[in-house]
């Protein structure tokens, strides 16, 4: 078996087709894999509780001493084989109900959920928002993310990437949802700390509060650990605080969501550098347990050009972000030339800018399409003036007596090389020119700063010179010794570090209380299933994305004031609703092609859901063939498809949205509810050369039989009229 | 049309539910859907003897059959060989257009599969020689099956002995 | 893999011979034995739901120890070895303690009662009951004070009768395939039936004449029919003249008990009665008055039944066709039975049975079965002894005996209980320990000994393995015997064994079942010659004077006592069976759960509406010893002083989800009242109110 395949699915199948081919001929053995059957399939549903394993292994027990032919011995030695190789995913089905490889379809994790690198449950905190349910929405978002203002407002947010809304027309605005939810929770004074578990008397030392650090101490904290944090900066939130300019990240966000942690009793101390100030030796005696380290990547990768090191004002954009952070307000210069395409370029171009720069150039080797930075923060950059170089690749800084002239560079052009997908920049003989500057940010990429880090003697570094670990535990190579983040993964995003921290914390838990690690990565855990919004079709077609309101021009040149305003509450509680529930539909396209296919009725118009039958996706479009037979909605393997009957009504609903409603009809003889009238027509059309249709009564199925014996004839019944 | 008929003598039937149960049994359904049903009607009073009559309601397998014209998924089928109206569970998806369009309420709803049961005069013992699974071990033997010719025989046979049996007799 | 069993249905006690298919190991099709006349394949809608007992999930599994309290549904799963030995050990020192009489065995008397006599016998218990007494006690009293035989060697020649008479005997709904078959035969060759009930049913739907009787008045009717048949010398003067002991006693008593007097008492006219007793008489002797099947009405049932068999004698339908008769053994045909252990010797037992039965103090009913209902008092009062033991072996004595509260009174002063059963019964549920037997489809059972005018032998045929860790009751009884150094009495290993030691001497074997599912011991149906009819009793003759009740210091003629009148705003609760159901065991079967998932209570129209019953509506019904609710039917088809319900309902088991707590148990209403002289119940003698909820 593929290992790829989920071996619950499989098994699933597998006893189904043994039951069904009826070798299982001993009628204890077939019920034991009866019995067996259906615990895996409840397993693969979501419906499992803490006693299935054992209920399964006893039924396995029962069934070792009962091998009455060979084909129940093959039976039971695959299973036993299956049970214990695979135990581990049966376990993670059922903790976490879900299943990675979608292959359990109820319990697979929507796409935003699966592409978040934390794992927040997208879906069901979105339809807690879109109720005004903030405080709800905060508490499932913790659950996997301690930090969702400052992710929500900086997030790189992969999830929108994945949201399968942008394939009708744009992604839901999942980050800004979050920083909204948390901000009026915090306001309500609603945004609370789960219940710790009594402490275990067990202390973890955590080596930099970065978001990796801070997540892994908030887990920790919330299992009962003693929890103490060791920081070189003068306050928490490492990259968050001293990498992110305030303009897009406010101090008091991080300030706020740190003292949550506080709250929990985790201790901070700043100022403080690991190897120096404190040692691993005196943690060691205070009796600390576990060492997690999440000193990130702040050192700044080297130009290589000439002149590099010749200026004064030749400066690497972290050393700069972190100055300014600490309270600098210098203008690197007048004329000032980032190089790189980052996030990180962007930050530092615009800062500078509003530290009074007058001219502030990004120079980048490739083109527009291919910066790694953020589109929003580019033509942001843009509208506040920041100019761009493509296509440039700096060759050398040119001055003299220590002063800046200019930037000389030489035009690239973008060649395809082999083996790559990525158009690589190559100089264009002749093409040189200088860029006028007085001050060069070079943000190139940063790496490790590994000083202070020499008692962890065992831990292995990689070639990128960044810590090697195992990342289903993010445990390194020395024991007790654990490690995410930046100074893991390389330079990355914030949600990448939480996410680290997050099973780092998962992982020395299960260290120290002696249970096995997973042998991969932990999957996104659907944390609830709320119910469904109901709306209608006009309405979720309707509704939009809004555009986010931002900060005048003139006062982003010049302040370092928040410059996404954020939404207002209205526009909040609607974007929400936009959700298309994907953690409920699968997209399997079961009911277009039952609709079209089978029925050939063709009622809808769900192009989002099937790229192999590009139609466009119109929810309104439904309630024009429609005839609410119901045939998508028992086609429906997760039930997202549903048909409701309430106040005369019979409803066609697709994760809420009412996609069709009819008036339905009643039984003459006993008042039971009958399809509908266009229903009853589409049939009447099919059946119309049998059946001159004499104004006949509506009779339900149970009364249309009564009938018919009442009247029954002794002669066959040829006409029912 | 079906060349067969299944015919039930009425005055024998004691309406025990037997055939509902046995066609269960073989078909192997949940609870809910009934294939075949004994519908009672009565009792009352009739010459101060109280009377009641229990009525079979199998599928008739009608010559033009509603639920067939009605299937938009060709599930619904009729054999051509002898008429029998039956489903074919792959291809049905549950849309119910068969049950609303009988007028005899024979096609039954199955909650378990989503999809749609029915009589099928137990085509695959009828293909083995055998009868339909309530006529087999109907309590009374009231349920037989057969070529319509043969049973409007059996149907006229009946008649004339129950003419000939005593007055005031309740059969 | 396919292949064909013959075997014996056990989804009631009739025990039809049916055919069982079996495919990959398993059952997928049950039909009656089609080489049998009269069953010719048929099988009535409890046999047809065979298959979804077999593989229904909430029936017993495993053998089951109590953890919780008696009742509260905790239990903890044992093996075999563990929970024999816990009985084992138990019953032991019950037995050291209190004596082997300490322990009883109750039953619902199948197959293998022989064995489970056995066990009691061999532990030096008399005390093995069945339900028996419960269900006719006074009918076989009655046969034996008239015939000097049991009703269980009497038979009914439905196929040639002209006539027949049923009192309450719902032969069309609760089916025996084989009865039903051969009545309808009957009645398709011009047979009349008459049907007397306070209750129309199905039975009543196919009569010539029904008669909705005042309930508890059938006594005076078959007085004032007497009175007739008598007066105008209707009876078969040659027959009684032969056969009849005390007919002068009964013309002398009868006289006071006219026509219009039984009109006053039954409300059904006198012109009618006279008008019965000549039409019937036309066909004597093919004309058969049902004795009856469950007979456990009345305190005064046993002068009730003997009136019917005096009809029968009076017709001369005694040992004629058409009429009823004596069932031959395979003595008949110079043959031997099938052998039972209880043919071993026994170490004598010097104590009497805890319902005294065979002593002064309740001399008539019969001792190979016992008097149920007196196990409560037996066990309250400690009288004859205590009783410190009860094993359960497919008889529920909370829901079959009158009174649950009262049986659980009497159970709560038990050291141990213990229930043999497929299901989760009530007493299975308040016991201590279960042991959960095979079903008949996956057990081979104890020869069938088929008695009748053609003497046989059935077997039940293991058609499938067990599905869950059941064994078979004849060797749960075996190796609990072993625990208990009675081993020696179990001379076989597996049912197979005790099979073959069954037939030893019959001149059959095994195989010789293979064919057809049984075998024959001659070919022809047997009548004895009507001048020389073998009757039992002392005078040899049938006693309407009877020297049994007598001789006990009972009259043979007491005078009529009318039923205890109804009280004001109360009903006679009466009950009665369905086709879909057997007893209290089949609620909780998927496919008869579907069809009939809890009783109803029947009421008059006039009445209901006097309380502001609406049909439909919940009610309370509630006697002096209890109380439920249930569902009202509000209908003209029942007499206005009773209300009806199906007996059965009203679980208390949890695990048998579907049947918890539907409907009501009728048990739990009835007094526990028995007829003195004959041993049945009196289930028809308690009084209700009925309230709206």
């Amino acid at each position: 078996m593929a290992k790829d395949t989920c071996p619950v699915q499989s098994t699933l199948q597998y006893l189904s087709d043994r039951i069904a081919s009826g070798v299982l001929t001993d009628p204890k053995v077939r019920r034991i894999c009866e019995s067996i059957r259906m615990l895996v399939e409840e397993i693969s549903l979501g419906e499992a509780g803490d006693s299935h394993m054992a209920a399964i292994d006893d039924l396995m027990a029962e069934f070792e001493n009962r091998t009455p032919d060979d084909t129940a011995t093959k039976t039971l030695d695959h299973l036993k084989h299956i049970l214990s190789d695979r135990r581990e995913e049966f376990v993670s089905h059922i903790e976490t109900r879900n299943c990675p490889s979608h292959d359990c379809g109820v319990i697979a994790p929507s796409p935003c959920q699966m592409a978040c690198p934390a794992g927040i449950d997208v879906p069901t905190y979105l339809a807690l928002i879109a109720e005004g349910k903030d405080d709800q929405a905060i508490a499932v978002i913790r659950e996997d993310n301690p930090l969702p203002w400052v992710c929500g407002l900086v997030c790189t947010r992969p999830c929108e990437m994945m949201c399968v809304r942008g394939r009708i027309d744009t992604p839901i605005s999942i980050k800004f949802l979050k920083a909204f939810a948390a901000e009026r929770a915090l306001s309500d004074r609603r945004y609370t700390n789960p219940e710790p578990a009594p402490p275990n008397g067990k202390r973890i030392c955590v080596v930099g509060a970065g978001p990796g650090g801070l997540s892994c101490a908030y887990y920790l904290a919330l299992m009962g650990y003693k929890v103490e944090v060791i920081e070189s900066l003068p306050f928490a939130g490492g990259m968050l605080m001293v990498g992110i300019p305030r303009y897009r990240l406010p101090r008091e966000v991080i300030d706020r969501e740190v003292a949550m942690i506080e709250d929990l009793g985790v201790t901070f101390s700043f100022n403080t550098r690991f190897g120096s100030d404190v040692t691993y030796e005196d943690m060691k005696t205070k009796g600390t347990d576990a060492f997690f380290l999440a000193i990130g990547a702040h050192k700044a990768w080297d130009l290589g050009i000439k002149g590099e090191t010749d200026f004064p004002r030749v400066i690497d954009a972290i050393t700069f972000l972190k100055n300014v952070a600490i309270g600098d307000r210098h203008a690197p210069g007048k004329h000032v030339v980032v190089i790189g395409g980052g996030n990180v370029a962007i930050d530092a171009a615009r800062t500078s800018l509003r530290l009074g720069a007058e001219k502030v150039t990004i120079a980048y080797r490739r083109s527009r399409e291919q910066m790694p930075a953020d589109i929003e923060e580019v033509e942001q950059a843009e509208e506040e003036g920041i100019a761009f170089a493509f296509l440039t690749i700096p060759t050398e800084i040119t001055g003299n007596d220590g002063r800046i002239t200019g930037l000389a560079c030489i035009k690239a052009e973008l060649i395809a090389k082999k083996g790559t997908d990525r158009l690589a920049p190559v100089p264009i003989l002749g093409k040189e020119f200088t860029i006028q500057a007085d001050a060069v940010i070079s943000a190139i990429g940063q790496y490790v700063d590994d000083s202070g880090m020499t008692a962890f003697n065992a831990v292995n570094w990689t070639r990128r010179g960044t810590i090697e670990v195992n990342h289903a535990s993010m445990e390194t190579s020395m024991p007790g010794v654990f490690a995410a983040g930046d100074a893991v993964s390389g330079p990355a995003t914030v949600i990448e570090a939480i996410g680290g921290g997050k099973r780092a914390a998962e992982a020395i838990h299960r260290q120290l209380t002696g249970m096995p690690q997973p042998r991969m990565p932990k999957i996104p855990v659907r944390r609830r299933k709320v119910p469904m919004i109901e709306m209608t079709a006009a309405e979720k077609m309707r509704l939009s994305r809004p555009v986010m309101p931002m900060l005048n021009v003139d006062r982003r040149r010049t302040t370092f004031q928040q410059v996404e305003l954020g939404y207002d509450e209205a526009a909040v509680r609607k974007e929400a609703r936009r959700c298309l529930r994907c953690d409920v539909c699968r997209r399997c396209g079961k009911c277009v092609e039952v609709c079209r296919d089978k029925m050939g009725i063709d009622a809808l118009h769900l192009g989002y859901l099937d790229f192999d039958h590009p139609v466009k996706t119109d929810f309104r479009m439904t309630a024009e063939n429609c005839i609410t037979c119901g045939a998508c909605a028992a086609n429906c393997e997760n039930n997202a498809m549903t048909l409701e009957e309430k106040d005369g009504r019979r409803m066609l609903k697709l994760c809420g949205t009412i996609l069709n409603e009819q008036e339905i009809q009643t039984c003459d003889a006993c008042g039971a509810r009958l399809p509908s009238a266009q229903y009853m027509a589409f049939i009447s059309d099919k059946t119309a050369d049998l059946t001159q249709k004499a104004e006949q009564r509506l009779l339900c199925n149970d009364c249309q039989r009564r009938l018919s014996a009442k009247n029954h004839v002794p002669t066959r019944p040829v006409n029912p009229t | 049309m079906s060349q067969y008929y299944l015919f039930q003598d009425s005055k024998k039937c004691i309406g025990c539910h037997a055939c509902e149960i046995q066609c269960k049994t073989n078909k192997d359904l949940p609870e809910g859907p009934k294939p075949c049903q004994i519908i009672q009607v009565g009792p009352k009073f009739i010459n101060n003897l109280p009377k009641m009559s229990f009525i079979f309601m199998p599928c008739f397998h009608c010559e033009n059959p509603w639920c067939v014209s009605a299937c938009p998924t060709g599930a619904m089928q009729q054999r051509a060989s002898d008429g029998i109206v039956f489903v074919q569970k792959d291809l049905c998806v549950g849309c119910k257009t068969c049950v609303s369009a009988c007028p005899w309420g024979a096609p039954q709803w199955n909650p378990d599969t989503g999809k749609v049961e029915k009589c099928d005069y137990c085509k695959d013992r009828v293909d083995q020689g055998l009868e339909p699974a309530c006529v087999t071990t109907c309590t009374t033997g009231c349920l037989k099956f057969g070529k319509v010719e043969e049973m409007t025989q059996i149907r006229r046979q009946r008649h004339a002995e129950s003419v000939a049996s005593l007055e005031n007799s309740s059969f | 893999m396919d292949k064909d069993v013959f075997s014996l249905c056990f989804m009631c006690s009739v025990r039809c011979p049916i055919k069982v298919g079996v495919k990959d190991g398993h059952v997928n099709w049950i039909q009656g034995n089609p080489h049998v006349a009269g069953i010719d394949g048929r099988l009535c809608p409890r046999g047809s739901a065979g298959k979804s007992l077999l593989y229904d999930d909430q029936r017993l599994q495993s053998p089951l120890i109590r953890v919780g309290d008696r009742g509260s549904g905790n239990w903890r799963k044992a093996s075999w070895e563990e929970a024999l030995d816990y009985v084992g050990t138990r019953l032991k020192e019950i037995k050291n303690t209190h004596g082997g009489h300490a322990i009883a065995l109750g039953e619902r008397a199948q197959l293998a009662t022989h064995v489970s006599k056995t066990f009691l016998k061999a532990l030096g218990s008399p005390n093995h009951f069945t339900h028996d007494a419960l269900c006719k006690g006074s009918m076989n009293t009655a046969c034996r004070s008239m015939f000097g035989y049991t009703d269980g060697q009497m038979g009914i020649n439905y196929a040639n009768t002209k006539h027949i008479v049923l009192y309450g005997r719902n032969i069309f709904e609760s089916i025996n395939v084989k009865e039903v078959n051969t009545l309808m035969d009957a009645l398709e060759k011009g047979a009349k039936l008459t049907y007397i009930d306070p209750r129309v049913n199905v039975t009543a739907s196919k009569a010539h004449r029904y008669w909705m009787i005042r309930p508890g008045t059938d006594l005076a009717l078959n007085y004032g029919l007497i009175h007739v048949i008598l007066k105008e010398r209707l009876y078969d003067a040659e027959f009684v003249e032969k056969w009849v002991h005390g007919l002068t006693d009964l013309r002398d008593f009868i006289k006071e008990y006219t026509p219009e007097w039984a009109e006053t008492e039954t409300g059904i006219p006198a012109g009618e009665i006279k008008a019965l007793a000549r039409e019937i008489s036309r066909e004597k002797p093919a004309v058969i008055f049902h004795y009856g099947y469950r007979c456990a009405s009345h305190q005064n049932e046993i002068y009730m039944r003997r009136s019917i068999l005096m009809l029968n004698a009076l017709m001369g339908s005694v040992e004629a066709k058409g009429g009823i008769f004596f069932k031959k053994g395979p003595g008949a045909e110079g043959g031997k039975p099938a052998r039972k252990l209880t043919e071993q010797e026994f170490p004598k037992i010097e104590v009497p049975r805890f319902d005294k039965v065979g002593t002064p103090d309740f001399p008539l009913p019969d001792p190979a079965h016992g008097v149920a209902q007196i196990l409560p008092y037996a066990i309250l009062n400690e009288d004859p002894y205590p009783i410190k033991a009860l094993i359960n072996y497919r008889l529920d004595p909370l829901m079959s005996i009158a009174d649950t509260s009262g049986t659980k009174k009497a159970l709560d002063k038990l050291d141990l209980i213990v229930t043999i059963d497929i299901n989760y019964s009530d007493i299975a549920w308040y016991s201590d320990v279960i042991l959960p037997e095979s079903t008949y489809l996956e057990r081979t059972d104890c020869v069938q000994q088929m008695n009748g005018l053609k003497p046989m032998m059935f077997l039940r045929e293991k058609a499938v393995e067990p599905r869950y860790d059941t064994v078979e009751g004849a060797i749960i009884l075996k190796r609990l015997g072993e625990r208990l150094g009675i081993g020696a009495y179990f001379p076989y290993e597996t049912m197979d064994e005790l099979v073959d030691w069954q037939l030893e001497g019959t001149g059959f074997t095994r195989e010789d079942f293979a064919q057809k599912g049984f075998v024959s011991y001659g070919k022809s149906p047997i009548f004895w010659d009507r001048n020389d009819i073998p009757f039992k009793t002392p005078s040899k003759k049938i006693e309407f004077r009877s020297s049994l009740l007598e001789d006990a210091g009972f009259p043979s003629f007491p005078s009529y006592e009318p039923p205890a009148a109804t009280p004001e705003k109360k009903f006679r609760l009466v009950v009665g069976r369905t086709g879909l159901h057997t007893h209290i065991s089949t609620q909780n079967v998927p496919y008869l759960n579907e069809l009939m998932k809890e009783n109803l209570l029947w009421i008059n129209k006039e009445k209901a509406a006097d309380l502001g019953i609406t049909d439909g509506a919940t009610v309370e019904v509630a006697s002096a010893c209890g109380k439920g609710w249930i569902k009202a039917f509000v209908t003209d088809l029942i007499h206005p002083e009773a209300v009806f319900m199906v007996h059965g309902f009203g679980h208390e088991a949890k695990l048998a989800k579907r049947s918890y707590n539907q409907g009501c148990s009728d048990a739990l209403l009835q007094e526990n009242l028995y007829d003195k002289v004959g041993g049945s119940p009196a289930y028809h003698d308690t009084f209700v109110t009925v309230t709206p909820v």
